[in-house]
């Protein structure tokens, strides 16, 4: 009972700041990009608060469990994306950019075909995105309140889209703030709380946790998540650069006055995920292992965790600090989980009404209110799809989905962006022509791999065998834009390649 | 421009190094250093110790030369 008290306490002051926000959100700029008018040290928080999601606090401690060691390939890769992010995009975003990473592109490519490509594929991602959220968000709620997984999903949906529906970005800055510093400290106290039951001896924790976890003594050495060489890099390679063009983070850059603070915002934003991060690895997880595996009490009749391995972080909550602390934990993940789906959801609506709507179909002729009438329709929209999806991948691991989601950002944006700003000879068919194979590449893979056609099809056996498919879908896309920019001859192409130079190379 | 490529790539291929290095050499990253800790954690704590202090210097530097 405490620990539902504690939950709704979580979930009705986020509401309350999105009613307060909904009185100050008066015009696009307020919706998308919150006025820009947001601290840098805030933003940062809230940019940690995007990325931090359900496969941090939920995910990450899952495969320590399961497969231990690994995990540290999902664990570093934020770092270094946001280390890429800082010192190669954010200023080109800020100085050239006003709502989405489109405004890049197009700053130098035609535009209507680009705005057309990239909401499609910033919508292709955001959704898979969303789904994640959703399927964390229902296991949580599923455990806490002890109702059906589909009821949780539909809940959870719910409240997504009221939140962006009525505060638009400046409610969603304001519960990403709140909630990351909420991650940051939740986290903190959950390792120490684990170590003071060791005695804050990590020698002892390792040595229990080692015994528990199973044959290989996989929960330090390598190996657990059986990766060949080819996967291991796939996997690494699609977690920096998805990440680097997730466009809901991307987006993050235009909610701060000027490039001093779009740089200081990530810099916040990697201290913070670094904190986080660090304590997973070393402590939670390995804390998990020893205190919940093989404990009666988180175990169902067939001997699984209660919930799934998902759930061992919350299960670890209530092993070290009762039931207000798990109720805490559990506040903590789902208003985690409820923050990045807004953020996402505002980054898709905008796509739809900014970019397909406002630009593509209207051609910039659609009023402020026309457009905040489409995004809130969108919202609602994008709300029953992702429910729909949250059912489906109900068994799913989150960090794992996230990496299946991150291939679309790594194949699509990503190149996009970088080539646009980095590369001269970028043209507007080489984009458009990589941009569809990547994307396309990325999805065919992912529906013939493992997840999808063993794991939600129910067939026995994968037509695409590599479970982790980003490496194939960014060579493709990066290949392609690469061919057809160099053989392109167009008068666009000329024009394409005369206006690089407004990105200040 | 050249010095901000040069850190980026550097990280990005120390962060490569260990991902393939668990396939490709995990009796190399198993090598204990202290305690529990072994050298593919150690690899682990540089990467996440060590990028947000090379993007807190760039920050600053930054900041330095007013830009």
């Amino acid at each position: 009972m405490t620990a539902i008290a504690c939950f709704v306490a979580v979930v009705l002051v986020t509401v309350g700041f999105t009613a307060v926000a909904a009185r100050r959100t008066r015009s696009a700029a307020d919706f998308y990009v919150a006025g820009s008018r947001i601290g840098g040290f805030q933003n940062g928080l809230a940019i940690a608060g995007d990325f931090m999601s359900a496969a941090t606090i939920l995910g990450m401690s899952a495969i320590i469990f399961s497969a231990g060691f690994d995990v540290v390939i999902y664990l570093a890769a934020p770092v270094v994306a946001f280390l890429i992010v800082i010192l190669l995009v954010t200023d080109k975003l800020k100085e050239l950019g006003r709502y989405t990473f489109t405004d890049i592109i197009c700053a130098r490519l035609r535009e209507r075909p680009l705005r057309i490509l990239a909401a499609v594929t910033t919508l292709a991602f955001s959704v898979m995105y969303l789904m994640v959220q959703v399927v964390g968000a229902g296991a949580l709620i599923e455990v806490l309140f002890g109702i059906r997984y589909a009821w949780a999903v539909v809940i959870v949906t719910t409240l997504m889209v009221l939140y962006v529906a009525v505060g638009g970005m400046l409610a969603t800055t304001w519960v990403q703030i709140a909630k990351a510093a909420l991650l940051v400290v939740g986290i903190v106290v959950l390792a120490l709380l684990a170590l003071a039951r060791f005695d804050f001896d990590f020698v002892r924790l390792y040595a229990e946790a080692d015994t528990l976890h199973g044959p290989g003594g996989y929960l330090t050495r390598p190996g657990g998540l059986e990766l060949t060489t080819l996967s291991a890099l796939s996997l690494g390679i699609t977690l920096c650069f998805g990440l680097g063009g997730s466009p809901h983070i991307l987006m993050r850059f235009f909610t701060v006055p000027d490039a001093a603070a779009a740089r200081l915002s990530a810099g916040v934003a990697l201290g913070a995920i670094a904190i986080v991060n660090l304590a997973i690895f070393f402590v939670v997880g390995v804390a998990a292992v020893a205190l919940v595996k093989d404990n009666p009490a988180y175990l169902d009749a067939s001997g699984q965790v209660v919930g799934g391995t998902n759930m061992v972080s919350v299960h670890l909550a209530q092993a070290v600090g009762g039931d207000v602390f798990f109720g805490v934990i559990a506040a903590v993940a789902f208003a985690t989980i409820l923050a990045v789906v807004a953020g996402l959801t505002i980054a898709s609506v905008s796509a739809i009404s900014h970019d397909l709507y406002a630009q593509a179909i209207r051609r910039g002729a659609a009023s402020e209110r026309e457009r905040l009438r489409v995004s809130r329709i969108a919202t609602v929209g994008l709300g029953v799809g992702v429910a729909f999806l949250g059912i489906l991948f109900e068994k799913q691991n989150i960090a794992y989905l996230v990496s299946l989601t991150l291939a679309i950002g790594a194949s699509t944006n990503f190149p996009l962006l970088m080539l646009s700003m980095y590369w001269r000879g970028f043209t507007t068919r080489g984009a458009i022509a990589g941009g569809i194979v990547g994307l396309g590449t990325a999805i065919v893979l992912m529906v013939l791999g493992p997840a999808v056609w063993v794991g939600v099809l129910g067939n026995a056996r994968p037509i695409f065998p590599e479970a982790y498919p980003g490496l194939y879908a960014i060579l493709a896309a990066f290949g392609t834009m690469f061919l057809v920019s160099r053989i392109d001859r167009s008068p666009q192409a000329a024009v394409d390649r005369e206006r690089f130079a407004v990105m200040g190379a | 421009m050249r010095l901000r490529w040069t850190a980026a790539l550097a990280v990005l291929a120390l962060f490569l190094l260990l991902t393939v290095g668990i396939p490709a050499w995990p009796g190399l990253l198993a090598l204990p250093v202290a305690g529990p800790l072994n050298l593919g954690m150690a690899v682990y704590t540089v990467i996440l110790v060590g990028t947000p202090v090379l993007a807190f210097v760039y920050l600053y530097l930054r900041q330095r030369d007013g830009r």
